[in-house]
């Protein structure tokens, strides 16, 4: 099987009759048993590539070119004919296992469901083989799991059962639809192995599309770049990586989060007498039944402390407590016992109106610029909300020179005050609400995912700023991230978190350069870079070096 | 969703024919209201024994009923009639079941439930029940509709209020605004409110259709406006009397609901298709 | 699932109880009871007053109340003051009309709307979807009480196919039958019209899921797609309107018992208001709220059948 890619365009057509080219001229080949990635930032395009190799473009949108799988053109197919492929010689893997499988159905019957579609089979042998698939993806005790519904497995479960789905009526070639993007690190690493062990055994080809270079490096022999749905550059995945030919791979590439230079950076001298920004102490939040039962220990007995004019990072999988942590220190939950210290005092202690006082101190950030910004506002506006909590805030005059201030710090225009927050883009809007965080001039902000819902170039930009921030203005930031690189790139000090304890805690470098709690480990192992060889899947012999 | 591509062509349909379709409506409706307070074809509620039972175009655009009394001018002062407690009755709803609905979502826990389990409750009551019960202590008028269709408006808004302002609740600039201290009462005001304005606005517009339609009903049974104020369900319920002799007279006030209806549902439906394009849905 | 269903259980009856609380408050604690209004303003006040102790309005209001809930249970509801006769059995009575108009009309409804809802939405943005879509914007529009006098207009006094109304009883199923089709077309077509628009666009929404995607990408047929996959999901708000909906079937069947002359409850109703008999449109008031929450409750229940998700929360 081959399937050759040349497309010329992918259009959309809108009601009013305007044409908009989301896609031009991308070309490829994917011969029989090999790996491809396609690479890019969102709107490059990829996804929709994939989709048209499908024949499942969105309502509106044609594809023009030509899409042969072994020979045959399939963009000239009915779709009778078409259905025939979907499934039977392409399967597809799609980004969410939470949505993309029947809430409503039992995951034996969807499985059997695509082998009755294509092949002469009764019902019990539909099952038996779909209960073959489920040991094939290892899913534990399958043969229980078989009537269960989607909602009772979890996510990594979910998204094996999704490769179980597209393996079914034994496709040639698998599309992979950001497979990973919604699973934990260590879980990536799960499914990324599953799918290189079945693509090797059975002889696949794989189609993967990511906007992490990092997991396509891992399992991708071949990478084609893509950005404003244009082909940038392809080539062999270690060729791409190590000696990109283009400009903005190289961006790409270099917007990876690394960690800083020692040189370039100015280390606080921390007195030994100073106390700490933020202090942890012994904290627990246990959510408990009616009867008083505890259900979970979201943070148990958790400490920690943030030196002045330092990055602490924490990072965690998810359900790890992180996001319960951020809240119960920006005082939105209560801890169940233990003390948050804020410049040596204690928060909980104080009455409601001194802790408003309090809280000018410590800001927040949070992960989806889309969300954390109230659209019916204007910038000035929703910058200036936590001045509410300085009875003696200035108005007037006064108040738009700080608005104009703390927008300039984030790098943006004073003029940009009267604008409303869809007139942005999310980098933009991540700047606007570092720009609130920085209205009350705080000692310490508290910053929950904040690059996670952002384009790498653009994840850059404002990790940069957040480096800034602290050397500039000495603000401390308490980082919460899931990902394990970026993390590394801007912390100074760093906490492993797992079932809402640290199990490691000290300075980023050392605890990265040499872990030495398993769980740190594992981490580490699982997280896909650019700079090791492909992990997944056939190693050819050209690739050993 | 099932074709695979869809060819697209340039369509006099549009995508907002809808929304002008039903402001088109709705002008002319409201127009006509409004112009029946200074000027109507013949007087109203004048009657003219010698001209009764007059078909259409005979004596007037619509005919005369068993009064002799001109249909035209009559549905011109019902529809003020009908406008005016379909908006009072909507304007109650909305500003009961907002504030009941916003605070439900705000405040969770038992507050949340009992201002639920109240929706549920006033909900179990058909309009044209309640406005028996009403009717049965304070005797009908205006004031019985008004009761009534406002009284079954403020569950829908409860509802439609509570459910807009969750989605509102989960947005990260709520969690911001309670860092900056405000509490659930200010972050109401100055958060939920704004956004949940169109929304609110968009469900009141179909509600006045709606109420329309009711009120119709409750004065087809004499529930609502005493004679001789004009109104369009209670000439439905006289035409009933002259079905066979002068059907005009039950066409004419049935096609003015229905217009009035049909105006202000598809200005609802296409505000909301034009503002918030994620519910494709309605017909 | 036992401890939702219990949950369910328990604001049901209570849903019930507050429901009869504020009937009881409305119809016998506000000023002007129900003897005085029965006998109008011109009332000695002596008569009042042994009136008053003849419907046992003289008791304190909790003895009341809880006589009233205790009859609701061994079917003593008290005697309509106009007919002279127990309101239980005048209820029954009633019923054996409104409960077949009322189920037919329903059936007709979900008969006609859903499909074409189905039909509408897949076939989105084409011929179809646009006649389905014109039906159910006009049949919203139309009333239903309305659609009666149009139907006997042509029916009856133009065709003379039906008889204008009136009820022979059940003696003779078929007639009886053939009494309620064109109140019961009546009242179907406003339910039909939003049946046909939420079917729409109750589908319209699973069909933007993922999992419709997952489905066209193993190959399936577009029909297996939209009814395994798309109509199944759409079944729970579906349901939803049909429940929400049961409240305006039942003023629908107020207005359209009283166009078509049907002694059903709604007439019933709409009788003792004129005859002011506050024990009959109290009694009437509760059952009428009592079947919509009736209703409601068990929409709620078919949601643990539809829903695997719910079934799983404890």
């Amino acid at each position: 099987m081959k399937l050759s890619v040349a497309l010329d365009s992918i259009v959309h057509s809108q009601w009013d009759g305007t044409r908009r080219t989301l896609v031009e001229n991308i070309a490829f080949e994917i011969p029989q048993g090999t790996t491809m990635g396609v690479v890019g930032e969102s709107g490059s395009g990829k996804s929709l590539t994939s989709l048209a190799i499908m024949g499942l473009l969105p309502p509106g949108m044609t594809a023009a070119g030509r899409i042969e799988l072994d020979g045959a053109d399939i963009l000239q197919l009915s779709p009778a004919q078409m259905r025939k492929i979907r499934g039977a010689r392409i399967g597809m893997i799609f980004q969410e296992p939470m949505t993309a499988l029947n809430p409503a159905m039992r995951i034996g019957d969807q499985i059997a469901e695509g082998l009755l579609a294509h092949k002469p089979m009764s019902r019990s042998e539909a099952r038996a083989e779909a209960l073959r698939l489920l040991e094939r993806v290892h899913i534990p005790d399958a043969r229980r799991r078989i009537d269960s519904f989607p909602h009772e497995m979890s996510g990594g479960q979910r998204q094996r059962v999704g490769i179980a789905i597209a393996l079914a009526p034994g496709p040639s070639l698998l599309i992979a639809d950001e497979p990973t993007t919604a699973l934990d690190v260590t879980v990536q690493a799960e499914v990324l192995a599953l799918l290189g062990e079945l693509i090797s055994d059975l002889k696949m080809s794989l189609l993967m599309i990511s906007h992490d270079l990092g997991v396509i490096s891992s399992i991708c022999e071949r990478t084609l770049v893509m950005q404003s749905g244009r082909h940038i550059e392809s080539g062999a995945t270690q060729q791409v990586l190590r000696n990109p030919a283009k400009d903005y791979t190289r961006r790409l590439i270099s917007a990876i989060p690394r960690r800083e230079d020692d040189d370039a950076r100015r280390l606080p001298v921390a007195q030994p007498d100073e106390t700490p920004v933020l202090e942890v102490q012994n904290l627990s939040r246990e959510y408990r039944s009616l009867s008083g039962q505890v259900l979970s220990r979201a943070v148990n007995d958790l400490s920690f402390s943030v030196r002045r004019g330092t990055i602490f990072g924490i990072v965690g999988e998810s359900g790890c407590g992180k996001s319960t942590l951020s809240r119960i220190i920006m005082g939105l939950d209560r801890p169940t016992s233990g003390r948050v210290l804020f410049d040596g005092e204690d928060l909980f202690a104080k009455k409601p109106h001194e802790l408003r006082l309090a809280r000018r101190g410590f800001q927040m950030v949070f992960q989806d610029p889309r969300g954390s910004l109230d659209p019916r506002q204007n910038v000035s506006r929703i910058i200036a909300e936590p001045l509410y909590l300085d009875p003696h805030a200035p108005k007037g005059k006064e108040r738009e020179a700080m608005i104009a201030e703390a927008l300039t710090d984030v790098g943006l225009h004073p003029d940009d005050a009267r604008k409303y927050p869809h007139q942005f883009s999310g980098g933009q809007r991540q700047r606007i609400a570092i720009a609130r965080a920085l209205i009350c001039k705080p000692k310490l902000v508290v910053a929950d995912e904040p690059v996670s819902a952002l384009d790498l170039s653009v994840q850059a930009q404002v990790l940069e700023l957040i480096r800034e921030l602290r050397d500039k203005q000495g603000i401390s930031f308490l980082f919460i991230s899931h990902s394990l690189a970026v993390v590394e790139s801007i912390s100074d000090d760093i906490g492993v978190m797992h079932r809402g304890q640290f199990v490691e805690t000290g300075k980023a470098r050392a605890v990265f350069a040499d872990p030495t709690h398993p769980y740190t480990r594992t981490l580490i192992a699982a997280e896909p870079r650019i700079d090791q060889p492909r992990r997944y899947g056939v190693v050819s012999a050209d690739e050993v070096l | 969703m099932s074709a695979i591509v869809d060819k697209p062509r340039r369509s006099w349909f549009g995508p907002h024919v809808r929304l002008y379709l039903g402001m088109v409506i709705t002008a002319l409706v409201v127009g006509l209201a409004v112009l029946s307070l200074v000027w109507t074809p013949a007087p109203p509620t004048k009657m003219r024994i010698a001209m009764k039972l007059k078909p259409p175009l005979e004596s007037g655009l619509a005919g005369t009923d068993q009064f002799g009394r001109d249909i035209f001018s009559l549905l011109m002062t019902g529809a003020w009639n009908s406008l005016s407690i379909a908006l009072i009755s909507v304007l109650i709803g909305v500003t009961v079941g907002v504030a009941l609905g916003t605070m439900a979502a705000a405040k969770r826990g038992f507050i949340e439930e009992a201002i639920m389990r109240f929706a549920d409750v006033v909900f179990a009551f058909p309009a044209i029940i309640s406005a028996i019960m009403i009717a049965a202590l304070i005797g009908s008028g205006a004031l019985t509709p008004i009761l009534a269709i406002g009284l079954f408006n403020i569950p829908v808004f409860i509802r439609v209020s509570r459910a807009l302002a969750q989605r509102v609740w989960a947005n990260d600039f709520c969690l911001a605004a309670q860092a900056a201290g405000k509490g659930a009462f200010r972050i109401t005001t100055d958060h939920v409110l704004p956004n949940i304005a169109g929304g609110v606005a968009i469900q009141a517009t179909i509600q006045i259709g709606l109420a329309i339609l009711v009120e119709a009903g409750l004065s087809f049974l004499g529930l609502s406006l005493a004679p001789p104020s004009p109104s369009w369900g209670r000439m439905l319920g006289d035409a009933q009397t002259y079905l066979s002799q002068a059907p005009w007279m039950a066409i004419a006030p049935g096609i003015a609901v229905a217009v009035a209806v049909l105006g202000f549902n598809l200005l609802g439906d296409g505000l909301r298709d034009k503002f918030d394009p994620r519910t494709e849905g309605g017909a | 699932m036992t401890g939702i269903f219990l949950r369910r259980l328990g604001s049901f009856v209570l849903t019930l109880l507050i429901a009869s609380l504020l009937i009881f408050a409305c119809m016998d604690l506000l000023p002007g009871n129900a003897a005085a209004i029965l006998l109008g303003t011109a009332a000695r006040p002596d008569t009042i007053a042994a009136l008053e102790q003849q419907l046992g309005l003289d008791q304190p209001a909790y003895i009341r109340y809880l006589s009233w809930v205790a009859g609701a249970f061994t079917g003593d509801l008290g005697n309509s003051a106009s007919y002279g006769v127990p309101v239980a059995g005048l209820i029954a009575e009633r019923l054996a009309v409104t409960l077949p108009l009322a189920a037919l009309a329903l059936l007709l409804a979900v008969a006609l709307g859903t499909p074409m809802g189905v039909w509408a939405a897949a076939r989105w943005r084409k011929a179809p979807d646009r006649i389905a879509s014109g039906f159910s914007q006009i049949g919203i529009a139309i009333p239903d009480f309305w659609f009666g006098l149009l139907l006997i207009l042509t029916f009856s006094t133009g065709l003379q196919w039906f008889s204008a109304g009136g009820f022979p009883g059940w003696q003779e199923p078929a007639s009886g039958l053939k009494a309620l089709v064109l109140p019961a077309v009546a009242l179907a077509l406003p339910q039909a019209a939003i049946l046909t628009r939420v079917t729409r666009s109750a589908v319209l929404d699973v069909a933007s899921e993922d999992f419709i995607r997952t489905a066209q990408a193993k190959g399936l047929t577009e029909s297996r797609i939209l009814w395994r996959h798309a109509v199944r999901n759409a079944l729970v708000p579906i349901i939803t309107i049909i429940g929400l909906q049961f409240s305006f079937l039942i003023a629908g069947a107020v207005l359209v018992e009283n166009v078509f002359n049907l002694p059903g409850i709604g007439r019933l109703a709409y009788q003792a208001l004129s005859q002011r008999d506050l024990v009959v449109i109290r009694n009437v008031a509760m059952f009428f709220a009592g079947l919509v929450i009736v209703v409601n409750f068990l929409v709620d229940l078919s949601y643990l059948w539809l829903d695997p998700r719910l079934r799983a929360r404890r």
